[in-house]
């Protein structure tokens, strides 16, 4: 703060000493200086003579054209005028003007700027989120953090699954696709790793298990034929594909297989339930995927519920409540959002310039 | 703090320009030199501090400190560091920093080193200036402040739009501005002498080296962004009579027509007024031109900040500035003294034609600009005015000043030999014809206006080469005479010829590519091709190309003539995911002066389910020469403000020692 506060008045004193040097060295400059017009017209009157002697002119065009430039030559001479020599006064009025500009600055910095608002460079955020526990980071925040991750380790393929396990769920399905090629590319005998990129481009498709998908699937069930998420798909593809019989037997004997105290058999045995009661798959776009992918969407998920737990209990925090409504539009709950954001337009009517902050979190693809 | 001194000397700039207006009124009323000079002076501290607040949010852009708005909203952490650079001119706000710093930059040239002008004029020219620097200063930092902090930073920047990562583009808004604003001092210097009541030669050529910097830097600036359209929208046009383009292209025609009326009250002290009311109107279309793009009436690819209010605020800007340069204009030009007389046939006469000419075509392109706004506002239709509006207004005006042109030159002061001029000029009169019946003849199908636009753009360029003979009496005069006169020849001469030239070369490659251009489009798989003229256009390989922050199918097309390979191309279809955003990135094979111009669509299920892109190519014959053309043009002006007669801060001994005979333009 200290910091800016001199460069500011080393800058202000600059300013204000080219103002007054520049007056004085000018009062001397110009005293007894004749009218510039006159020596544009002496040049003039120069190239006509250039032109007559070396017969670019007749001499009637030289005679009227030197006429024409002399008569405007005498013109000038007839209006110059030279400016007055300065009084005492002028010069001081000139000082105290100089001396109060930056005083004008400061005032008008005051009300517009952001006093005491430090640099913020990516680098240097970035470098506090990864000190920081990545449970308390917001999804953006560790993709940033993993991007960094996965630049300085080209070549682990684990780094590039975690990044595009939070890009698939926070909705950037492309580059989460991209990522997981490349981790392919690096670990090919990976079935985990093809999994998770049929999962993903299940979301990318949402809900439907494209032929690129099923693809993924098959090649990660040739590494790992026990793979319960690579079969679960393949299941739901053959029941999409006509095939109900079929695809739910693979569904129970996936099951069947889960081990005790997995979070999927629950939700998985619903699903059973479902299409057995309603004789085949629910529309895609109502899909639940029981995947991979879940976990990390939970994660999300659970932090940003702490953070609504922790705002009810002390709702007197205006950069939480910018951050819960920020991650609801990242999660793509609008409701919910609409819920928070007024909630803390309540909280915080008085405040307009807090406000508008929150407010601003809410802007869809600020982050 | 870097980002919050930046906020800071953006402030104190506009106190300095206020003060600048203030000391200089004063040492005018008063012809006091201490207030010239501390005008002066305040001039100069403002444009340093403009420039500290544009290298601040470079700063901010180029650390990608999303804390800042602006940069939040147009930058973002992957970008490659020419449009992090380029980004701070990208957004609306960063751009009116820009033009500020344009602005007060060339207030601080006229303040500081510009020696030889009447100091009461200057003084006047300085607190012009100033205003405009209030005007606009205030607005950015009032209205469009580029140092608005959020107090809870996104992690990420919103990235500039992909189409504007593109080098042409980066350097276009730079070239434009300093053109645009360059036209700020003309607007001064017109105040300046309506306020003094004098506008004489002297003071044309004080103006001309302005306008001709101003007019070359447009020019540049013009053509980038035609480039631009040209390679990166992927419609293989580069021309679209868009609003935002017609509002580069009306200062741009009206600040010709002032480089041209300027050298005749230079050389006669005629047309004042008329010299005076351009340069009001080139300014004042400059701002126009900032206003539609930034005001939201405009839908256009161009148009990239949509808002209202700041809409309103632009226009109050533009009504004042050019209200008080008109109204001055109102009230002081019936008393401004005549000029010198000339007859109709005479060097001015035909400067005027030219004047004449440009200044109904600038009317023409505003009619066609505004005539929809005005009507939708009116009566809510929406209306189209397109390329068969132009063609039918702007074209036939522009043939006839091609017409005109080349015998101008060739003709004297105040009394010329029309028919003297003629005489010379069957030489062009024949190589045009001729080349426009070959053209007529062999090219096919038959454009009857593409031929005549070619057979003008022939007669503009062997034009220009008979006016070099005159000026060197080729075949009139000794080999070493002709030598010596060939070495005489001023560098304002060869700036208009090489301008002159520029344009026909313009003519030849318009006409030429607009009327004979070919297009063929297909869906390809691997190996497969297509034939676009006499190119045949192979599809060997699609391969994935990613760079910082896109992800990107490349195609890889072999491009034969004849069975004998021309190029490899790669176009590119480039997804941004900052953006969500898919661009096309076209590849241009060049082929002599002539682009096989190739654009790869979306990856789709060919005839056999097998994996096929859109192919698009076109074969745009003499396209180089489009884009040549007008750079020659900048070029000449280049060469022009290059001559010594002409530049602003000559001292006088500079002057005196011009011992080398220098003839008449």
């Amino acid at each position: 703060m200290i910091g800016f506060w001199i460069t500011a008045a080393l800058l202000s004193a600059a300013a204000s000493f080219f103002v007054v040097s520049r007056a004085a060295r000018l009062e001397v400059q110009t005293e007894g200086a004749e009218d510039p017009r006159l020596d544009v017209y002496r040049r003039q009157l120069r190239e006509m003579d250039d032109l007559a002697d070396r017969g670019l002119l007749t001499d009637e065009d030289h005679r009227s054209a030197k006429t024409e430039a002399a008569r405007r030559l005498l013109g000038a001479a007839e209006q110059a005028s030279a400016p007055v020599r300065a009084t005492p006064l002028a010069r001081r009025l000139v000082f105290i003007i100089a001396a109060v500009l930056p005083l004008m600055a400061v005032a008008a910095y005051g009300v517009i700027g952001a006093p005491g608002v430090p640099d913020q460079s990516f680098v240097s955020r970035l470098a506090k989120w990864r000190k920081a526990d990545p449970a308390s980071l917001a999804a953006p925040e560790l993709v940033a953090v993993l991007q960094q991750v996965v630049a300085e380790r080209p070549t682990d393929p684990q780094p590039l699954m975690f990044l595009a396990r939070i890009q698939a769920a926070i909705g950037d399905e492309t580059s989460a696709i991209g990522n997981l090629e490349t981790a392919i590319r690096l670990a090919p005998e990976r079935a985990d790793l093809k999994t998770v990129l049929g999962e993903t481009l299940v979301i990318q498709a949402k809900g439907d298990v494209s032929p690129d998908a099923l693809q993924a699937f098959r090649s990660a069930l040739a590494i790992d034929p026990s793979d319960p998420s690579a079969r679960y798909h393949i299941g739901r593809a053959m029941m999409a594909g006509g095939d109900f019989a079929g695809g739910l037997q693979i569904w129970r004997s996936v099951l069947a297989s889960l081990p005790a105290g997995d979070d999927r058999a629950g939700s998985l045995s619903e699903e059973i339930a479902t299409v057995v009661k309603n004789g085949g798959l629910p529309k895609p776009a109502t899909a639940q995927v029981p995947t991979g992918g879940a976990d990390q969407a939970a994660f999300i998920r659970s932090m940003v519920d702490s953070l609504a737990a922790r705002l009810k209990a002390s709702p007197d925090d205006p950069a939480g409540w910018a951050r819960l409504v920020r991650s609801y539009g990242v999660l793509g709950e609008t409701d919910a959002q609409a819920k928070a954001l007024a909630e803390a337009r309540r909280l915080y009517k008085d405040r307009p310039d807090l406000l508008k902050t929150i407010e601003d979190s809410a802007k869809p693809a600020s982050n | 703090m870097i980002v919050e001194i930046g906020a800071f000397c953006l402030i104190l700039s506009l106190i300095l320009s206020a003060a600048q207006v203030g000391l200089s009124v004063i040492g005018r009323v008063r012809r006091s030199a201490v207030f010239y000079g501390a005008g002066e002076g305040a001039a100069g501290a403002a444009f340093l501090m403009v420039l500290i607040a544009f290298a601040a949010l470079m700063y901010a852009f180029v650390t990608s400190d999303f804390s800042v708005a602006n940069v939040a909203a147009n930058s973002h952490s992957a970008k490659p560091m020419l449009y992090k650079v380029a980004g701070v001119w990208g957004s609306h706000e960063g751009s009116m920093l820009l033009w500020c710093l344009a602005l007060t930059g060339f207030g601080a040239i006229v303040a500081l080193m510009a020696r030889g002008l009447p100091a009461a004029m200057k003084s006047i020219v300085v607190a012009s200036q100033g205003s405009l620097g209030v005007l606009f200063l205030a607005y950015t930092v009032f209205a469009s402040n580029p140092f608005v902090r959020l107090l809870q930073p996104p992690v990420e920047g919103r990235s500039l739009n992909p189409l504007l990562q593109d080098p042409a583009l980066a350097f276009h808004p730079p070239f434009l501005y300093g053109g645009y604003v360059g036209f700020s001092i003309v607007f001064s210097f017109a105040i300046a002498a309506l306020i003094e009541g004098r506008v004489d030669a002297a003071w044309a050529r004080w103006v001309r080296p302005w306008s001709l910097a101003a007019w070359s830097l447009l020019t540049v600036g013009i053509t980038l962004g035609a480039f631009w359209a040209y390679y990166e929208l992927g419609w293989g046009g580069w021309w679209f009579w868009d609003p935002v383009e017609n509002a580069s292209f009306m200062p741009w025609l009206i600040g010709t027509a002032l480089l041209h009326s300027a050298v005749v009250t230079e050389k006669r002290g005629a047309l004042p007024g008329w010299t005076v009311f351009l340069a009001l109107g080139a300014f004042t279309f400059s701002m126009l031109g900032a206003f539609l793009v930034r005001s939201g009436v405009l839908t256009s690819v161009h148009a990239f900040a949509v808002d209202p209010e700041r809409g309103i605020l632009l226009l109050t800007i533009l009504g004042l500035a050019a209200g008080a340069g008109f109204g001055l204009f109102a009230w002081r030009a019936p008393k401004l003294a005549p000029g010198g007389l000339f007859a109709p046939i005479s060097r001015e006469g035909a400067l005027v034609i030219n004047n004449l000419v440009l200044s109904a075509a600038t009317v023409t392109v505003l009619l066609g600009t505004l005539y929809p706004l005005i009507k939708e506002a009116l009566t809510g239709q929406s209306l189209s005015v397109g390329t068969p509006y132009f063609n039918l207004t702007f074209a036939p005006l522009m043939g006839l000043a091609f017409l005109v042109l080349p015998i101008g030159p060739l003709l004297s002061w105040k009394r010329g030999d029309g028919l003297g001029a003629l005489q010379r000029l069957w030489a062009a009169a024949g190589v045009a014809v001729a080349i426009a019946l070959t053209v007529l003849w062999v090219q096919k199908p038959t454009h009857v206006t593409a031929a005549v636009g070619m057979g003008l753009g022939v007669w503009l360029i062997v034009g220009v080469f008979v006016e070099i003979a005159e000026r060197i009496h080729l075949g009139r005069a000794s080999p070493a005479e002709v030598r010596r006169r060939l070495g005489g020849l001023p560098r304002g001469a060869w700036g208009m010829s090489l301008a002159h030239a520029g344009l026909g070369i313009f003519a030849l490659g318009a006409c030429f590519e607009t009327a004979w251009k070919i297009e063929a489009a297909q869906a390809l798989s691997l190996n497969q091709s297509i034939t676009v003229g006499a190119y045949q256009v192979q599809l060997s390989d699609v391969v994935a190309a990613n760079g910082a922050n896109y992800i990107a199918e490349r195609g890889l097309v072999t491009v034969t003539k004849n069975g004998k390979p021309v190029c490899g191309a790669k176009p590119e279809r480039r997804f941004y995911p900052a953006n969500n955003q898919t661009t096309s990135e076209v590849a241009l094979c060049l082929e002599g002066l002539d682009d096989v111009y190739l654009v790869m669509g979306e990856r789709r299920a060919g005839s056999e389910g097998q994996p096929a892109w859109l192919v698009r190519a076109y074969w745009n014959p003499l396209a180089r020469l489009i884009f040549l053309g007008p750079l020659l043009m900048a070029l000449g002006g280049a060469v022009s403000l290059s001559d010594r007669r002409l530049r602003f801060a000559a001292p006088r001994r500079a002057a005196e020692a011009v011992a080398h005979p220098v003839p008449a333009e």
